[in-house]
């Protein structure tokens, strides 16, 4: 008859419409075998799971076409914007805006009238997005009439107001640069120009909320050329003696006049409180910050005498938390709470240990302790953690990524498991293996420590492993074997050498387990760890999670909690235990990466 | 907008409706159209989500999209794959939006005492058996994918015309779907036998 193994698959993907060929073979296999059969009957259980059910909807088509008819409303929204001096539709690559108060008009419109068409304006001078540049057909004038009110009022206008001959302000988003999530890239051009024209036409150009607070009066003259904007305001800042100041999605130019202050002796606390004040931000300030203060500053911002002032007591600085909120705190302090990111280039995981690895930190920063609050990101295609937060976590995330990240296929020079070295300070390792009843199960082939191929079940295979780090012990080694089921079985009541004869001694022994039983993880850990106070590593073999032993026995959420905690109470002598899990999925690998996460060990998946 | 489709309109063929309502888009070609598939997208809708209320509005977002893209329908090639395209994309757009609010959700709550805790799980595991367990244990995609194959009767051929990839391409990740099914099966059944 056909063996279990081979079937399994096919009987699953029977009824699921992934077998194509004939299944008379399957059918009597499974008249055959009851856990085929079961299994079959399984299967058929999830076909009609992914069966549609028979539910029909309400019919729906009344909301259906008002949500049609307000997204075509929507879209059938246009703005029109008319040239102020004829009136005429405004495409807006034709239309360039008025240097002083950005009233939009065809170019040839503002040409032939000479100042800008709105009523009480007259400046001369325009400015034109980069789209405008293209020369059109001159059209037919629709309003005479209106143009000769414009030419009337914009005269006037004209008359009243003093013209600059020699400023000009052009503002282009730069061609061939796709704007990013966060940065926009412009070309400027002005000349002698006033810094809120300048500053109105930028965002204008760039639809992004710009704007200037307290009037700030200086004209400048700034060329840039495929520039971000935020470097491009930050030099019209510098230039115009104004601060850039980000809040929210507005930037902002802030001219605060200069001051005279004058401090006689005074509380460096109180000082610092008035100069707050007097910039209208709320301010906190650190403990460490104290003394007294004196000192004379003419012609300073508010802002920078307070970061002079908080420096003459003490090495602090002025942190901006937000625009109208500062801190002031010791120095050393800012370098704890910056965050940065950083990429790690893990060396020897790759794919699904990489993942394994990712889920182990997530697991880690979730329970708070070194790497709380670490933002950690796999990129799987460069097997590269990206991880954010302060240089002591990340610090911390270094050395745990550098524990973790070893050879796991490899062999090494020393003793190892399922590929994996196992190291252990104290040279002593106790191997803890599961011998319960599905360690029978699930027939595979392997490598047998002889090298030949073989078939066998899980509890074959995890012998094969065991023989072959048995083996690969150094005689200075000092070791022990359990096998446990609801039951603690152990080779010897105490460590003892590698040496030759006690490794010939425990295989007979390891060769001899057999499967059966349930899963008592958590007490037969614990026995391991009572062994002896210098064990300084435990490998943990299992293959489902424990239900028996600790705990309510249901193997479910709560019980496996009870034998990691039992676990991690046992293990008085900070021993590492490395868990190498079969099969492990949801609760049980969650019970496993948190054994292993608890003592500072490695998880694995075996087979 | 509000008219029931003509009943002449219920013998043409889903292409050629497409092209009527192109041509009128909200107009008894599409209502026709609209009545003729919502059955079937609202039970592919609830087969994935597993919530009606939710199911009826990934229905109604999925024929939003439809009008929305009614110039991009290719008529040289089937609707019903392009309409399973649409409908699963909705679908798992909205799975992925459930699962990160549920994420936020429980890093955010306190942990429950272990007694509730326990009394909950107690409660889940008896009302969900190993079978619902294998198939929770699959990625939504994957899900998504046997829905196709099994719920919708798809052809591997229709599946990798809605998926855009070639029909290998179908069958290897069906495989994988089956040989992840197959584990989870089998392993839970083990767990079982342990407690014994």
């Amino acid at each position: 008859m056909t063996a279990c193994s081979e079937i399994e698959r096919l009987l699953v993907a029977r009824p699921l419409g992934g077998l194509d060929e004939g299944s008379a073979a399957l059918d009597e296999h499974v008249a055959a075998c009851e856990r085929c059969a079961k299994l079959a009957r399984d299967a058929e259980s999830l076909a009609r799971e992914l069966a549609l059910p028979e539910d029909e909807p309400r019919d729906g088509w009344s909301a259906l076409a008002e949500r049609i008819e307000s997204d075509r409303k929507r879209r059938g929204v246009k703005v029109a914007v008319g040239c102020a001096y004829c009136k005429d539709a405004l495409p807006r690559e034709e239309a360039v805006y008025c240097a002083a108060c950005l009233t939009p008009q065809h170019k040839d419109c503002f040409a032939e009238h000479g100042r800008c068409a709105a009523a009480g304006c007259g400046e001369t001078r325009y400015v034109e997005s980069r789209v405008s540049a293209t020369p059109r057909p001159r059209r037919r004038r629709r309003a005479p009439l209106a143009l000769l009110v414009s030419l009337v009022v914009g005269v006037g206008a004209a008359a009243a107001l003093v013209p600059r001959e020699h400023g000009h302000i052009k503002v282009a988003l730069t061609p061939g640069i796709a704007a990013e999530d966060s940065e926009t890239y412009v070309d400027v051009d002005a000349k002698d120009a006033k810094v809120h024209d300048l500053v109105t036409q930028i965002g204008l150009v760039t639809e992004k909320n710009v704007v200037t607070l307290k009037d700030p009066t200086a004209h400048v003259t700034l060329v840039r050329r495929a520039s971000p904007l935020s470097e491009v305001l930050a030099d019209i800042a510098q230039l115009a003696d104004c601060t850039l100041q980000r809040r929210g999605s507005i930037f902002c130019l802030v001219h605060e006049p200069r001051l005279a202050i004058k401090f006689d002796d005074t509380d460096v606390r109180d000082a610092i409180r008035d100069l707050a004040a007097h910039g209208e931000v709320n301010v906190s300030i650190a403990p460490e910050v104290h003394g007294t203060v004196t000192c004379d500053l003419h012609n300073v911002h508010w802002r920078k005498a307070l970061v002079k002032i908080a420096k003459t007591v003490g090495d602090f600085e002025v942190v901006e938390e937000s625009y109208d909120f500062i801190r002031v705190i010791p120095r050393a302090q800012i370098q704890k709470e910056q965050k940065l990111t950083i990429i790690l280039e893990l060396k020897h995981r790759r794919g699904a240990a990489a993942a394994d690895l990712k889920r182990f930190i997530d697991l880690a920063v979730r329970q708070g302790g070194e790497l709380e609050g670490v933002v950690v990101d796999l990129d799987a295609a460069t097997s590269s953690l990206v991880a954010t937060a302060t240089q002591p976590r990340l610090e911390a995330l270094r050395s745990w990524v550098a524990r973790y990240d070893v050879p796991l296929a490899t062999k090494a020079d020393g003793p190892s498991f399922y590929g994996t070295p196992i190291r252990s300070e104290s040279s002593t390792v106790c191997y803890v293996i599961d011998i319960s009843g599905s360690m029978g199960w699930d027939m595979g082939q392997y490598t047998s420590p002889d090298g030949t191929a073989q078939t066998g079940c899980r509890l074959d295979r995890v012998k094969a492993e065991l023989v072959k780090s048995i083996v690969a012990l150094p005689p200075d080694w000092r070791f022990d074997v359990i096998a446990y089921d609801c039951g603690t079985y152990l080779w010897q009541k105490t460590l003892v050498a590698a040496t030759d004869v006690n490794k010939q001694a425990a295989i007979t022994w390891v060769q001899a387990l057999q499967p059966q039983g349930a899963t008592g993880t958590g007490p037969a850990v614990s026995t391991a760890l009572a062994l002896d106070p210098e064990l300084k590593l435990v490998v943990l073999l299992t293959d489902g999670a424990p239900n028996c032993g600790a705990g309510d026995s249901s193997g479910d959420g709560s019980c496996t909690d009870a034998h990691r905690k039992l676990i991690a109470q046992a293990n008085k002598q900070h021993a590492v235990i490395d868990v190498f899990g079969i099969g492990a999925t949801g609760v049980f690998k969650d019970f496993c990466l948190g054994v292993a996460q608890d003592s500072g060990g490695v998880y694995a998946d075996a087979r | 907008m509000q008219e029931k489709p003509a009943p002449a309109l219920a013998a043409l063929e889903d292409r050629e409706l497409m092209r009527l309502a192109l041509e009128d888009p909200s107009g008894p070609p599409f209502h026709a159209l609209y009545d003729r598939h919502k059955g079937l997208v609202f039970r592919y809708h609830l087969r994935l989500v597993g919530d009606r209320a939710l199911a009826e509005d990934l229905m109604q977002d999925t024929f939003l999209r439809i009008y929305e893209r009614l110039d991009r329908f290719d008529h040289e090639r089937p609707f019903r794959p392009w309409l399973v395209q649409i409908a699963r994309n909705t679908a798992l757009n909205a799975l992925r939006s459930r699962k990160k609010k549920e994420r936020s959700a429980s890093d955010s709550l306190p942990e429950r005492p272990a007694s509730d805790r326990l009394q909950a799980q107690v409660i889940a595991g008896e009302a969900r058996s190993h079978v619902h367990e294998a198939l929770a244990s699959l990625e939504d995609e994957e899900r998504a994918l046997l829905v196709d194959r099994v719920g919708l009767g798809m052809k591997l051929g229709e599946i990798a015309e809605s998926l855009g990839c070639t029909e290998r391409t179908v069958r290897n990740r069906l495989d994988a779907a089956i040989e992840h099914l197959t584990r989870a099966l089998l392993g839970r059944k083990e767990e079982t036998r342990d407690g014994l």
